[in-house]
Formats: C-alpha cells, structure tokens, sequence
C-alpha cells in the first residue's frame, strides 16, 4: 500500500529512495554524528568539563574513556570534541594530536606522527627529520618550554589505549603523562579502550602520573529504549528531507515496523545476544538494502531474513558443501570422539571407522581407497575443521598424525539436516550412538 | 534464480551483461550489489565473503567491479609476502604509479593511512573504493594489527572506502584477541549438482552435440561428485577424459544416442583416474600419455610412486626389520623370532582385548639393538655388524624411510621409528620373498 | 683535529729560549722568558713567550683551551706557565649562555674572571699560538672568516658577563699584535718593556685599532679624546697588572681555602666589611673589574679633587699589593696556607701598616729572598707590559731598594689620605711631585662617563648622539639613563652576589646595567633576526659546523645535516592568555594539581637536609660522590632533590659555596640508555655526539686533570632503565664520581629499594656505594599535611573529607599524585552536584567518597551488570562448568554445552555455535574473561579474569 502512496507522489519514486538511502547509510555506517548521544549524559558532560579546562583554563589533565566494542567511545569523543570546537576561541586555540594504537604500533613511529601533527619546526612537508632520539629530545623540550597560561593547550588523543601500554618501556606514555603531571605545556591525554583491565597494563611510575579517571560506557538501556533507538535510527528527518510525502510514508513504515510481533522478536533476540549499537546498525544495514524502488519499504520479512543471516553458524554453511566422502569422515570422527572423549586421533582410525560403516551397512557408498581418503582428509584440515594436536609433527606420517575435531556435534547434526539429498543410512550413522 | 540483478544505481543493460557472465551466482551478486549500494552512497566499512573453493567469491567481486567501473584494488595474501606489498598494491591500484613511490622503505599502517589520506582528496572521492582481498585466511599470520585496521579502514581514513574479504575459512576463526570492528557476514554456498551440470556443459567440445557433451558430464559427475565439488577440478578431469569418452564414437563403435555403452567404455577409465591423475601421482601429460600407449598394450603397470624403490639387499632387510620393530610389541619378539622359545600359551599371548591394533595408532619407536636383533634372525645369511650396516641404517634415514626419534646427539642408545606404509612393506619383502605377514602381530 | 695537532698524533719537544733570567730559591723556580716549541722532525719552532695567546690541550680536541702566558717558569724539573684564562663560547654552560642575550660569535672568547680554576699550567699541555683581538662590546664582529683569530668582547666570572676593560686587553693586545708565532727574544721584549703612556706604540696603536667603536661615542674633539684614552689607558694598565697579579695571589688563595669550612670565609667576609678602607684594598685585590665600576663611582660622586685623591690612593695600593702579592703568588699549593694566612694580614691590615711592614724589607740588607722578590717583581712587571713610569726607573737603575723607599713615601701618605677621606690642600704638592698623574686624574674623569658609556644599548647612544649639544649635557643625560638602566638591571639579576658594602654594590649595580644593556641588546637583536635561535641550536650547528669530517658525529647522525637548521622546539602560543581560576573551588584545583609548585615541601625535611648535606659536602672540597634514592611513586623523590639544588644554587651565588652545575637526565626520557652520554654531554657543553664519541669526551673530560673545573651534580632519574646487559653506562655513571679529578656527584632515583642489589653486578654496586636514602610512602597524616600546605588558607574542603581522602590513599598507595588526583576530582564533582553554580559551598564528604569509588571501584561488577542476557548467561556457563570440573579452566565448547541448557532453563532459543562464539569473544575483548588465540575455534580453553565471587555477586544482584 504505501508502494502506491510513494507512487502519486512528486519526485521519483527511485529518487527518494536514494535519497533516504544515502542518509541512512551514512548514519548507520558512523558518518554522521548524532546531536547528542543517547543514554551517556553524565559521561559527555563529565568530558566535556575535563577538556574544557585544558583549552580554556590550561589545565592539564589525562582521562581514559573505558567501554565495550561498538559502545559508543569515539562517537561521544567525537560529539565532545564539535561542541567544544563550536566555541571560537576554544577553536583557534586548541591544537589536536590524533593516534591509534593500531597504526603508531610504536614510540617511533608515534613520536614522528605526534612532531608531524603538531607541525613542530622538525618537519618539512611530511617528512620529520633526526632520529627516534633526536625526535624525543625535541618534543619534551617543545612541550617543556611551554606554560599553563601562554602557550596553546595539546589534545592528545590515544585510541586503542592498551596497544601503546605494550610499547617498549612505555616511554610515550610515560612522558605524556609526565608532562600532564608538570607545569609545561597544558596537555590533556585522553585514552580509548575496550579492556577493563587496563591500568594493570600500565607499570607503575606511568600509573602514577596517571591521574585515575576513568570514564566509564557501560550502557544499561532497558529494550524499550533499545526499540525507540532503532526507530531513531530508522527515521528521515521531517525537516531537511526533500520529499516530504514520501518521508512521511516512510517514518509511518518505520513506526509500523517496529511494532510488528516478529521484528520485535527479532529484535529481542538481538537485544538479547549484544547491547551494542554497532551490530544492531548491522542488521538494519542489511534490511536497509534490500529496499529499492520495487520494494520501497523495510518489510519485516527483510529484517528477520538479516537476522537470520546473522544468527546462522558458519560452521554449519561451511559443512553444507562438503562432499559426502568428507562428510562421512566427519562422522566417523564424531564417533571417535563419543568413544574415546575427546581424544586426538589419526587418519587410519577415521579410515578404520569409516571402512566399518561400510562393511556393516551401507548400500549407498562403496569404498574409496585410501589416498582419496588422505586428500579429503587434508582438505578438511584445510577448511580448519580438523586441526593437528602439534602443528610442528611433521616427521611423523600424514596418516599417524594426530588431530582434532572442531565441531560440535550439534553444528554436525544441523548439517546433516540441511544437506542435499543426504543417504538414509548416512543419517542412520550419524545418529547411531553405539561404541 | 530471478536470472538478472537490478539496481537503481547503475544502468540495466550492463547489469545484464553482468548477470549473465555469473551463472548460477545472481543472487548472491544481487546481495552484495545492494550492500554496495550506489557509487556515492556509503557502503558499509567491511564484507567478509566465505565459502568453499571455487565456488565464485572473487569472480562474483571482480566482475561486478570491473563491469561497473568502480575503483577498485584487488589483493591476494598469498603474492603478499609483507604488508608493505600489499599497501604498494592498493596505493597503485587506487591512486596510480606515482604514489607508490612515497611510501617509505618499510612502510608500516601509518605511513600507509597517512598517504591515502593525502591521496584521496586528489582523485574524485565521490565514488566508493574497494579495496578486495583475497586469501584472506592468511592475514592471520601477518602482522597482528593488519586485520583489524582493514576492517575499520573506512573509520581510520575518513573516506569513502570498502575492504571486501574473501576466505575459506569461517569469520569465528579470524576474531583478534582484544575484538575488532565486525564485518558483514556473507556466505557463498557451494554449487548444487545441477548448477555444476550446468556451468560445465557451457565449455562444450564444438565437433559434437551438447546433449553428448552434457551426457559425458553426467557421467563424470556420477564417479566423481561423491568425492570433490571443485569445480575447477572437475572441469579438468572433464578436459582430460573426454577424448577417451569420445574414441568409440570416432571408431564409429557406437553411436552417440546409446549412452550404455559409452558409459561401460569410460566408467573404469574414470575410476583409474580417480586412483592417480586426481590425486596428482602422474600428472595429466603422463595420464594423456597413458591413455595413447594403453591402446597399444593393455597391462598398465603400477603407478603408485611406491612400487618402484630400489634398496640395498640388506637396506631392505634392515627396513623390514624395522617395520616388525616398530608394529610388534616387545615382549613378543621372543615369540617370533626365537627358534625354540619355551611354552607360550596362546591365550594369555594374544590378548585380543587390547582394541586398537598398532596399525591404527602407528608406528612406536624403538633402540637400534632391537632393530638389530630384529634384523640378524630375519635375515638368513651370516652378517657381521659392521660400518656398511651402520650407515645403511643412516641412509635408510636420510631416505626417510625410517626417521630418528630425539636429537642425534644421544650417540649410545639411538631411537628409530618406521616411516613406510604397510603394502609399502609387503612389496618390499616381495621381492626379497620374505612373508611380512606372518610376523605382525596384528594380523594373527 | 684537523687544525689542531694533538700531542697523541705527533710529539712535541718543549725548551725553553734562553737561560733562566731570574731564579727564586725560596720556590726553587726558574723563570725563562721564552719557550721553544718544535715538532720534532719539523724545522720550524713556535716560540711561546709571555704575554702571548696559546692553545692549551683540552677535554675537547676540536676547540682547545685559550689562554693568556703570563710567565714562564721551572720548578723542580717541570716546565710550568702562568696564564690568564679565556672561555670558549662551548665552555660556558649553556643555561648560563643566555645571560648573554645575544648569539655568540663562534670565535668569540671571554676573559675568565672566576676563582675557581688554576692558572699553573705544564707547559707540555700548550698547543700552540693564537691570535686574539679585542672588540669594543657594542662594535661588530669582523667578518673575516680567518679561522686563527679569537675575539674578545666580554669577561666572564662564572656568574654573570660584563665588559671586558679595554685596556685589560691592550695590556695584552700590545704582545699580541706584536709578536708572530716566530719570534726573536730582542723583538719581543720591546712589548716587554713597558713604555711611557704617550709615545708607546701600542698604545698609539691600540686607539687605532678602537677607533671605530668610539667614533661612535659622542666626543667633538678627537683630540682631546686619544690623548685622554692614550693616558687613561696607560694609567689603567698599572692598575690592571696590579689587579692581575692580586687575582692570581687571590686564586691560589681561594684554592687553599676551598678546603676549609664556610664559617672561615664567613668570617674572612664579615673582615672585608668591616672598615671601607679594607674594603677598598681587598675588591682591589678581587678580580678587577669592580675596582674599576668602584672608581668609576666615585668619580661620578666625588668632587673632582677628591677622586684624584682616592684614585691615587688606589693605584698605589694596587701597585703595593701586586708588590706584595708577588712572593706568594708563586708559592705551590703545599705552602698555600701559610701564604693565604700572611696574605690575610696583608688584607686585613690598613694601607700603612702593610707600607710600613715593606719598606722595612726593603730596609734590611738584601736577604736572598727579598733580592729574589724583587727581581721576581721587576721580571713579572718586565712581562706584564703595564707598569708604572716609576717602577720603569727603578729597573733603569740597577738598585732597588732605595728608590722603592722613596716612592714608597708619597704614596704613603697618599694612603693615609686616601683613608681619612682627603683634604684638596695636599693635592697640589701631590700634583707637583707626579704630573703624569695629575694628567691621568683629569684624564680620568674626562673619560669616567665614557667607560660605562661604553655599553650604553644602541637606542640611548644613537639618540644622544643626534642631539648636538654640549659635553656636560650628554654626560648627565648619560648618567641618567644609566642610572634608570641599573635600577631595572639589577632587580632581575636576582643571580649576582649581594655584598653590603659600597664598591661591591656599585659594582654590582655596574654589572646590572651593563647585563640590563646586555638584555636589551638581545633582544634587539632577537628581534632584528627573524628566524630568532636560541644559544643551543647556534650552539649546535656551530660545533657541527667546527667538526671536521672524521669525527664520528657526522656519520652516526646522517639526517643532521638536513635537519633545518632554525629548528627551535616549541609549542606555539595562544592567542589570548587561559582564564586564570575564577570561584574558591576553581582556585583550590589549579592549586592541588601536582604541577604547581609548592613553596616548600612538607613532610620530606629529614630527607631534604641529608641530601643538602651529602652534596654541600662534595662541593664543598671538590671531590664526587655517589648517592641512591629510592620509594615508590609519587614520595616526592625529584621533588626533593630539586629543591635541593635549587636552595644550593641559591647558596652558590651568594658564594656560600663554589658555584656548580647541574645536569639532570631521565631514564625514561630516552629511547636507549646509551643516549644518556649524549644527554650528558649536551647538557655539559651543548656539544652534539654520537653516544660512544660522547662517552669518549666526558671519560676524557672527568678523567684528566683539565685546568678549569666546576664540579657537576648529576640527576639520574628512573634510574633502573639505564640498565643495559653489560651495564657500562651504569658503570661509567658510578665511576666518574670515583676519579681524582672528577669532581662528579650523582644522585640517582629509582622506585625499588633493592635495585642494586637486584640488576646491578658487583662491580657496579659497589661503586654506588652505600649512600642509601629511601623516601617512604607518606602516611595520612603527612599527605593531610601536604594537601593543607597547597591549599594555604584556601577553604575550600571540609576537614573530615580531607581526612577521609589522605587515610584512604595511605592505606592504598601513599602516593601524594593520587591524594591530589581525587581531590580535585571531588572539587568538581562538587561544583556540578551543587544546588547554584555560583556558591558550591565546601567539597564534602559525599563528594569525596563519589571521588574515591570512581577512581578505585574496579568496572568488572558494573561492566558485568551491564552486559547483556546472553552474556550473562555465558558467565553463569562458565561457572557451572567449572564447578563441574573442579578446574578454573575449561574449553569453550564444555561451556557451550552449559551455556545452551541454561538457554533451555532461561526459556531462550539456543545459541550457535558462531553467536556463542562472538559473546565469549566478546567477553574476552574487555578482560572479562581470558581466551586463547580464537583460531583454535572451539577447543580454545577459557578462563575467567575475575573472581567467582564477583562474578556470582554481580549476577545475584540483578
């Protein structure tokens, strides 16, 4: 029905839909800042206080803003650091120094990003010159000739916080935060990072000068929440969208379909599984792009197919196109593992087992000599659904090698299920519990 | 399948010309042109593409990339020995020659991210880059930190940029210790009995009819599926047996409409194949090579590589030797190989309750003296122990056929292990008439 | 090492010119007026005589020390020389270099005034000649790029720089200019000979070579000018050589006394501000410059007729003094006591008294000693070109006693005069009896203004100079301008020695206004150059500009040469200057944030007088030592030590002790422990190197006897990073201290209290020695104590949350950083949770208890809460299984089979096996549980980083 409303209206139906879509994808891939994020008040305000301090009043300070994967960390950094950037002075003042624990994998490396982005006197284009050493000497004096109340206030900012805990020594940090311990120039050193246990990384003269805030995203949204969340996340503004017809069947879409029984259950499972917001816009972003000009609409149907995709074992997939010699294989392995818990075995065990299954019933398979059984075997060594007990045995013969199985038995079953025109007496062994 | 992908995006006909060179593959392509989205619209940061071997990840990817035109660098963790390669690829696939050369010696992530970000304001930003890699299993083995960078590339470099990684493995495999940024699973399923008829009856022989060709697939699939769903494999042993198929139809033999027959002629044909040309022992020349002189003599020798071992007269007792050593258990060398040794009953000798037999859990390492003992009562002749015997063992080692267990410096009392199959054994001692058998213990 | 040879790569062969012109039995010293200097299988030779520039072998090969031959002697078989030292730019320490204001001239040297090194030299440490010039402060260096020429601008005493006096340097020039590296004995005693003020030619010369600098001053009439300057000048040599004498007399002296305590040279100082008259002879006797300012004073405030009286009577003290100084000028250290004792008489007694006790010398019949000692006199005054025209008659008459009793005579009563301040009836008689001098008084006073007109800054000279109008009006406004100069001068060079009584104060306010020029100059100058760069990056690319290739520096650095050379490390500077703290709360923050500098440390008194006493005491006597501090984080170790140095710093300017330097390295604050020679060095000299070339340099320059000596006082902090697998920078570190010639004192910091022990192998620790101190945790009372003294009658906290917050951190940690951390933390907790922002009120108790469970309160328990279901419920799985196992560890896949029978129970959908994945990764991320490599799949083994407790308390809860 709302395919015909969208129809009558003025633009294009296509046109609009593209238009909504490059909103939204832009919000769901974490382009577009939210005005205010949802649910962490205190901690933006907390923030927001800290950093102000440094670029307002020069004072130094170090803060680590603790949380989860996809909690939100560099989003509310992010959204701190545009409104405190709206402030004019604030923005002429403020010098900003970026690093990611993942890229400046260490102190030199850091060191000549840090001289590069402050574009201290070393550097000519984007070439710092002089050695790690010469580099360090430098910096500390720029950063000691500076004071509280003269010279411009440094943001550092230290993404993935942990990884720069493994640095040699850990003399960045070390003097980061000496300096933000110091009267030289105003610093305020602010950490992200997912581990809880961080300050245990730390030795403990940098703990030391570490002044012990800690920020902590730990959300405690109720599902409610989590549902108005993934509606406001699904909206087109009113205001700044084009189409204000099509908008309007669009948000009525949204609301219709967060209301629905199995999208919420959906959802539920969801909530259930992970809080975070980074996979919720995972599964939207699949549903999203099922929508086009002939289905204009996220339909439930979409998002529980999403979620489905989602909640389906790999494993489970990987083993649906497995040839039934591998399939066999797996099986009789199964089986070993019944009989002798979980103990490693070798290939003349599988062989052993499975050339059993063929002498006692099996009208459908024939036997397969034995390298033809090595190379599946090897095969599913190769997809790691077998692993060596010791990767470093190699003297031993491929067939005495000892391996493991790394499936569970209900990841096994659910394959059988699912596999195409699988043999009765197949299924019959499988299921078979005898030792 | 619904045979053909629609986009607002991107104009019909090329989509057409897309879907029909991705056969049995459309809606996958269809999935993945939707997370795409439109050449300006953001798409989400990182894909991870699994599924079997052969079953269309990078053709799918490459031809939708290629067809519409979207920039794109395409990778293979397996040309890459270092990630400095890898950067080097992407930056010249993306930007051009020139900006290779600013990359440092070593370039590390950073170096890397700085100079895409210089890059990408100069070329048109308002298309999505693709940065495809493949093989992608292997990254594990690369620097740690490349992998989660890759995944949340879009974030670090604030630009309009997908990284697609392909893998055979599952994604649970690939999670970094400390978490990472989650892809977007995809998984490519394998190809149904009847998409692989289909797709291998498409490279049909031009001097025959299709329905012969389709026919000779059928065959070939009715030996071969149950083993490999490798399509590439499959297609090769299609090329290489399908002269053989065809040589009663060129004798005019058969005619094409009885297929029972032509079945009778290729079934065992294929069969051998299975035993050798598919488990790579001869290579297919050899097979071609094969298939011309059988014609001429039908005996066909053993192809199995271990038929044809040539050893020392006493090499081959010592390895016999060591075989026994290493499957028989110790307390019952006294049984075999002392001439009158005192009562035994059989009973408590053959403790049958004991399950597994050596043959299944392999070889047990044994002391050179046994090895010797071992070898002085099987071998008839009188041999004194001298330096030749000893350095045969040492040779027989370096020919890994036996291996020697510890470090060689325990000089005194060296441990050895078989390293040889057992119908290995048998035609070892076939030719020095020497019945194995008799002395295993398992098979008493 | 290019231009200079030293004695390692070709030897030298040192013999003196000529037979011994004089000999001293007393000190069994030969005196000599020339030395042969020859490479041997080199034809020629240098010849080195006195008054003459040389190169004398150093700690560093590539810029030698420059001296000053005053005389050449023997004593007991060893070739020795008496010099006047001059200081490289490199060898003024670079914290001290910006005194200057200015870049100094790579070429530039400065006449060393400082006590606190030896002028006896071995004769086989000299290099070979060299020349130096003397340049008026205010003119421009030559641009000439002749490497041999030094110039010479200002004089240096180790505390502050000031102007060299001209005719100091004339004194010195006139050899210089004269005497080529060859010279012949008959060429060069003609400098030797000291000539008549108006027909010497040096003196002629020396105007010439100065006329440009004083063109610039304002004087109509040349004339008047060069016969004042020649006079003057020729007046002020005789006062200068006196000075010079006394000042060698005055470091040996000095030498003797460094032993002794301070209360001895207290007592010598109260001595010297006891009477004027005293007063005046001893700063007579103490380096020259402030005589002069002291004169110079007095001409600007005495009546004319009375400054000729005091001038007179100074300049026959001085001429007295170096008379009587001569003797135990000479005398080895072994004899320094009962010199410097005779000398105090000779001090402390008034004018008279010493004439009285010199004459009578004179009197008695000629006794080897007095003989000796006047030759002694009339050889130095030979070699020392200044000399009165009296003195020159009595060496032209071969007799010296008696004419020495009848000069002696007027100059006595001068004296008295000069004491009872003097009546203008004697001056004519006075005037009478020495016209020279008559000419020399006005000769004074015409160009008393024109000596501190000298340094005026360009501006006032300029402006003055474009007024025409009469000489006593430029004069005044001269002499005000001075005046506004040094009153500003001298109130922020906080860094001069206060001395109570009048010479010394206007001395001092004299240095203040030519160090206050000297700012302003600077800055001019800093102004004038747009790439304005600090002494050390000059100071750098000079030396890297001086090394000649081979040095290693080049090759272990090879992107120092394209390092821009301007580099200055800095922070730019915000436009507008950060809101200082508005509200009380505010206030009390910016005062507990550990940076800001307490006025003095609490609680750490005990600590602070140990390390005060151990090095005073190493300074003191000169010699190294070793000390170890150890405590854990934030004790206050640095801290202390600072302010120790700092109050010693304090100390050693008002000359409490020998002035020193202090370097401070960080282990952390480098990137290999190697770095610290380089840090070392850097700091010592401002020289750059490589780390073992720099080893190389401080072993040499800590290991031999250089002639000039401050002792050093090194910081080593975090001591324990300097810890490399054969330990010899530690070892270097301890054992410097350790050498003769040392004069090293380390302070090393480290956290543990057994470090030594711990890393260091036998060798090192011992030579750390068992100077131990450990700073321990502060306890509650203390760090109460310490947040008090910050917020000093700020009130901002209530008294039990102070006491809450110092007894919990004591019982944690007793860091002083952490008690500080949480107050401030409870400040703004305060500020945000208060009714109206305006009027917070107190930081309470409830605020500092939010404070102190944010720091503390480890997030497992609320992260735990927070998770969510199925996370949950993979922790419970977790825990089920190992309760089934009895183990703390089991396999993901034993707990998965848990976790999906507790799905059943909990009336969810199982997981699969890739979702139950993803939570237990999940939790792995944030450390709430400890995974293996998730390659392993489903056999990975899992463990829990929490405790069970907390795990089964946080999921209670909910």
């Amino acid at each position: 029905m709302s395919k015909r409303k969208a129809d009558d209206s003025h633009m294009p139906i296509g046109e609009s839909i593209s238009q909504a879509q490059t909103l939204l994808r832009e919000r769901l891939c974490h382009q577009r800042l939210p005005t205010r994020p949802e649910g962490v008040a205190s901690q933006h305000k907390h923030l927001l206080e800290l950093l102000k301090r440094t670029a307002v009043h020069g004072e130094s300070n170090s803060v680590l803003i603790v949380g989860p994967r996809g909690s939100g960390k560099t989003m509310l950094l992010r959204c701190v650091l545009a409104e405190l950037l709206t402030e004019a002075d604030v923005q002429k003042t403020l010098l900003q120094v970026h690093l990611n624990g993942l890229l400046q994998t260490d102190d030199r490396i850091a060191l000549k990003e840090i001289t590069r982005q402050l574009s201290l006197e070393n550097v000519v284009g984007d070439k710092v010159f002089g050695s790690f050493a010469e580099n360090l000497a430098f910096l500390l004096e720029a950063l000691k000739k500076g004071d509280r109340s003269s010279s411009r206030p440094v943001l550092f900012i230290l993404d993935e916080f942990d990884l720069f805990a493994h640095h040699k020594n850990q003399t960045l940090l070390y003097n980061l935060l000496d300096v933000s311990q110091s009267a030289q120039t105003p610093v305020a050193v602010v950490g992200l990072t997912c581990r809880l246990d961080v300050l245990e990384l730390l030795e403990k003269r940098v703990k030391s000068r570490f002044s012990h805030r800690q920020i902590h995203l730990l959300s405690s949204l109720t599902f409610s929440q989590y549902l108005q969340v993934v509606r406001a996340q699904l909206q087109l503004p009113d205001a700044t969208f084009p189409d204000s017809k099509f908008c309007h069947d669009w948000n009525a879409s949204v609301k219709a379909l967060c209301e629905d029984k199995s999208v919420e259950e959906v959802l539920q499972r969801q909530f259930n599984s992970t809080k975070d917001f980074r996979s919720l816009h995972r599964l939207l972003m699949v549903s999203l792009c099922r929508v086009s000009a002939s289905n204009p609409t996220i339909k439930p149907a979409d998002l529980v197919d999403a979620s489905r995709l989602f909640s389906a074992d790999s494993k489970t997939n990987i083993l649906h196109g497995l040839s039934i010699l591998e399939l066999c294989l797996i099986i009789a392995m199964k089986h070993l593992n019944d009989i002798y818990d979980r103990e490693p075995f070798n290939l003349q065990m599988v062989y052993n087992e499975f050339k059993k299954f063929l002498q006692r019933k099996s009208h459908s398979m024939y036997n397969f000599d034995q390298p033809v059984v090595m190379k599946a075997f090897e095969h599913l060594q190769q997809l790691e659904v077998i692993r060596p007990v010791d990767v470093a045995a190699t003297r031993a013969q491929r067939e005495y090698q000892l391996v493991r199985l790394m499936l569970d038995h209900t990841q096994i079953m659910e394959a059988l299920q699912k596999y195409p025109q699988c043999p009765t007496d197949i299924k019959q062994w499988a299921d078979s519990a005898f030792a | 399948m619904a045979a053909c992908l629609q986009h607002t995006g991107y104009d019909q006909e090329r989509l057409l010309h897309v879907s029909d060179k991705l056969p049995c593959r459309v809606f996958q392509a269809g999935t993945l042109l939707s997370l795409m989205g439109e050449p300006s619209q953001y798409s989400y940061p990182s894909i991870f593409l699994y599924g079997h071997r052969s079953t269309g990840k990078s053709h799918v990817v490459s031809t939708l990339l290629q067809e519409l035109e979207l920039p794109h660098a395409t990778v293979s963790c397996v040309e890459c020995v270092s990630a400095g390669l890898m950067f080097e690829r992407v930056l010249l696939a993306l930007f051009g020659p020139d900006t290779t050369s600013l990359l440092p010696r070593s370039p590390s992530l950073s170096d890397f991210v700085r100079i895409y970000r210089q890059q990408c304001p100069q070329s048109p930003a308002n298309q999505t880059r693709f940065i495809v890699i493949e093989k992608a299993e292997l990254l594990r083995d690369m620097d740690a930190n490349l992998l989660p960078v890759l995944l949340r590339l879009q974030e670090l470099i604030e630009d309009n940029v997908t990284v697609i990684l392909l893998s055979e493995i599952v994604w649970d495999q690939f999670r970094p210790n400390t978490g990472c940024f989650e892809p977007l699973l995809l998984h490519f399923p394998d190809y149904s009995k009847g998409d692989l008829q289909q797709i291998l009856s498409q490279d049909i022989h031009p001097s025959y009819s299709a329905e012969l060709y389709s026919a000779f697939i059928n065959i070939l699939l009715g030996v071969f599926y149950s083993v490999c769903r490798d399509l590439r494999e499959l297609r090769h042993l299609a090329a290489l047996n399908f002269s053989k198929f065809c040589e009663p139809l060129k004798e005019g033999k058969v005619k094409e409409s009885d297929t029972h027959k032509l079945w009778r002629n290729i079934e065992p044909h294929l069969k051998k194949a299975m035993q050798t040309v598919y488990l790579r022992e001869v290579s297919s020349v050899q097979w071609e090579e094969l298939q011309m002189e059988e014609k001429e003599s039908g005996a066909m020798k053993g192809l199995s590589a271990h038929a044809h071992v040539e050893l020392p007269y006493y090499s081959k007792f010592l390895l016999i030797a060591a075989y026994l050593a290493s499957y028989n258990p110790a307390r019952t060398d006294r049984r075999f190989f002392l001439k009158h040794h005192g009562k035994i009953r059989k009973t408590n000798f053959l403790k049958k309750h004991e399950k597994t037999s050596n043959h299944l859990l392999g070889p047990k390492p044994f002391p050179l003296d046994r090895l010797l003992a071992i070898f002085y009562s099987v071998v008839d002749s009188r041999v004194a122990p001298t330096a030749s015997i000893f350095s045969q063992i040492s040779s027989l080692v370096t020919l890994q056929l036996l291996t020697q267990l510890g470090h060689d410096d325990q000089l005194d009392a060296p441990k050895y292990k078989c390293a040889v199959a057992l119908d290995f054994i048998r035609a070892i001692s076939r030719t020095v008439n020497f019945d194995i058998v008799k002395y295993l213990y398992d098979f008493l | 090492m290019v231009r200079y040879c030293t004695r390692n790569r070709i030897r030298r062969i040192y013999k003196w010119g000529h037979a011994p012109i004089s000999y001293d039995r007393k000190l069994k010293t030969n005196e000599y007026n020339s030395l042969h200097i020859s490479l041997e299988d080199l034809p020629r030779t240098t010849v080195i005589t006195p008054g003459q520039y040389i190169l004398i072998e150093g700690v560093d090969d590539d810029n030698p020390y420059v001296a000053k031959v005053m005389k050449l002697f023997e004593s007991d078989k060893q070739k020795k020389a008496l010099v006047q030292w001059f200081v490289r730019v490199c060898e003024v320490p670079p914290n001290k270099m910006k005194l200057l204001g200015r870049d100094p001239h790579p070429q530039e040297v400065f006449y060393y005034e400082g006590r606190t090194c030896d002028d006896e030299i071995d004769v086989e440490s000299i290099l070979s000649t060299v020349q130096v010039k003397y340049i008026s402060p205010e003119a421009l260096f030559p641009e000439g790029d002749q490497k041999e020429v030094l110039y010479v601008k200002l004089s240096w005493n180790t505390k502050a720089f000031s102007v060299v006096k001209p005719e100091l340097m004339e004194t010195i020039a006139a050899p210089s200019l004269a005497a080529p590296s060859l010279a012949s004995p008959p060429r060069h005693s003609i400098p030797a000979l000291p000539p008549s003020p108006p027909c010497s030619p040096p003196v002629m010369a020396t105007p010439r070579a100065r006329a440009p600098s004083r063109r610039a001053l304002p004087t109509p009439d040349p004339t008047v000018m060069n016969r004042a300057i020649a006079v003057g000048g020729g007046s002020r040599r005789t006062m200068s050589t006196g000075k010079m004498m006394a000042s060698e007399a005055e470091s040996m002296h000095s030498a003797s006394k460094l032993s002794a305590s301070k209360g001895l040279s207290a007592k010598r100082r109260s001595s010297i501000t006891r009477t004027p008259g005293v007063c005046k002879k001893l700063e007579l006797s103490s380096p020259g410059k402030s005589a002069m300012d002291g004169d110079d004073m007095l001409c600007q405030l005495l009546d004319k007729e009375l400054d000729e009286e005091v001038l007179l009577v100074q300049r026959s003290a001085t001429s007295l003094t170096r008379l009587a100084s001569q003797p135990f000028g000479f005398t080895p250290i072994r004899k320094a006591q009962r010199s410097s004792s005779s000398w105090d008489s000779v001090n402390l007694k008034p004018a008279m008294v010493n004439l009285k006790r010199f004459s009578l010398e004179m009197d008695s019949p000629p006794s080897s000693t007095q003989h000796d000692s006047a030759k002694l006199t009339e050889a130095s005054s030979r070699e020392l070109c200044g000399v009165t025209s009296l003195e020159e008659e009595v060496f032209d008459i071969g007799l010296p006693l008696t004419p020495k009793r009848r000069q002696a005579t007027p100059r006595r009563n001068c004296a008295t005069r000069g004491q009872k301040v003097a009546t203008p009836s004697n001056r004519a008689e006075k005037m009478t009896k020495e016209p020279s001098l008559g000419v020399l008084a006005e000769a004074e006073n015409e160009d008393s203004p024109m000596v501190p007109a000298a340094p005026t800054p360009r501006s006032s000279r300029r402006k003055s100079a474009k007024l025409v109008s009469s000489r006593i009006r430029k004069q005044l406004n001269l002499l005000n301008d001075q005046r506004d100069l040094y009153s500003d001068g001298d109130d922020e060079e906080e860094f001069l020695p206060s001395k109570k009584d009048l010479q010394s104060s206007s001395s001092e306010e004299e240095e203040g206004r030519l160090d206050s020029d000297e700012e302003i100059f600077g800055k001019k100058s800093k102004w004038g150059a747009a790439g304005s760069r600090t002494p050390r990056s000059a100071q750098k690319d000079r030396s890297s500009a001086r090394t000649p290739r081979k040095t290693p520096v080049r090759k272990a650095m090879p992107t120092t040469p394209r390092t821009p050379r301007h580099a200055t490390p800095s922070i730019p500077s915000r436009s507008l200057p950060a809101r200082q703290p508005g509200s009380v709360l505010e206030e009390a923050r910016a005062r507990l944030h550990v940076s800001s500098v307490p006025e003095s440390l609490p609680c750490r008194e005990q600590e602070f007088q140990d390390i005060y006493n151990f090095v005073e005491g190493k300074v003191m006597d000169g010699t190294g030592g070793c000390m170890y501090i150890s405590g854990v984080p934030g004790t206050g170790k640095t801290a202390t030590v600072h302010e120790v140095i700092r109050s010693l710093q304090q100390a050693s300017d008002t000359d409490d002790i020998p002035s020193f330097n202090f370097i401070e390295i960080n282990g952390m604050k480098m990137t290999d422990p190697h770095q610290a020679y380089v840090q070392i060095l850097q700091k010592l000299t401002g020289q750059k190197a490589t780390a073992d070339h720099a080893a190389a340099l401080l072993e040499k320059r800590f290991s031999n006897p250089g002639p000039k000596k401050e002792s050093t006082v090194l910081l080593v902090d975090e001591l324990d990073l300097l810890w490399t697998r054969k330990q010899n920078v530690m070892y270097n570190l301890f054992d410097w201290p350790t050498r003769r010639h040392g004069r090293l004192v380390v302070l090393t910091i480290a956290n543990t209290m057994d470090l030594p022990e711990r890393i260091m192998i036998n060798r090192v620790a011992s030579r750390l020695g068992l100077t131990r101190m450990s700073f321990q945790p502060y306890s509650f009372k203390q760090l109460q104590q310490i947040i008090m003294s910050r917020l000093n009658k700020v009130k901002a906290f209530e008294e039990d949350a102070l006491q809450l917050v110092s007894r919990k951190v004591a019982a944690l940690s007793g860091d002083a950083r952490r008690c500080l951390d949480i107050c401030r933390r409870a400040t703004e907790i305060c500020e945000h949770s208060a009714s109206n922002p305006s009027a917070p009120g107190l930081v309470g108790m409830s605020h500092v208890m939010q404070a102190l469970d944010e720091m503390f309160s480890s997030a497992y328990i609320t992260a735990i809460r927070c998770a969510s279901i199925q996370e949950q419920l993979f922790l419970r799985a977790v825990l089920a299984e190992f309760r089934r196992l009895g183990l703390e560890e089991a396999t993901f896949q034993q707990v998965l089979v848990q976790h999906q029978a507790l799905c059943r129970v909990e009336g969810l959908q199982p997981v699969s096996v890739s979702e139950g994945l993803a939570v237990c990764q999940r939790l792995g991320a944030c450390r709430l549980l400890l995974l293996e490599p998730s390659r392993l799949g489903i056999l990975q083994r899992v463990r829990l980083n929490v405790s069970q407790d907390d795990v089964l308390y946080a999921l209670k809860a909910d």
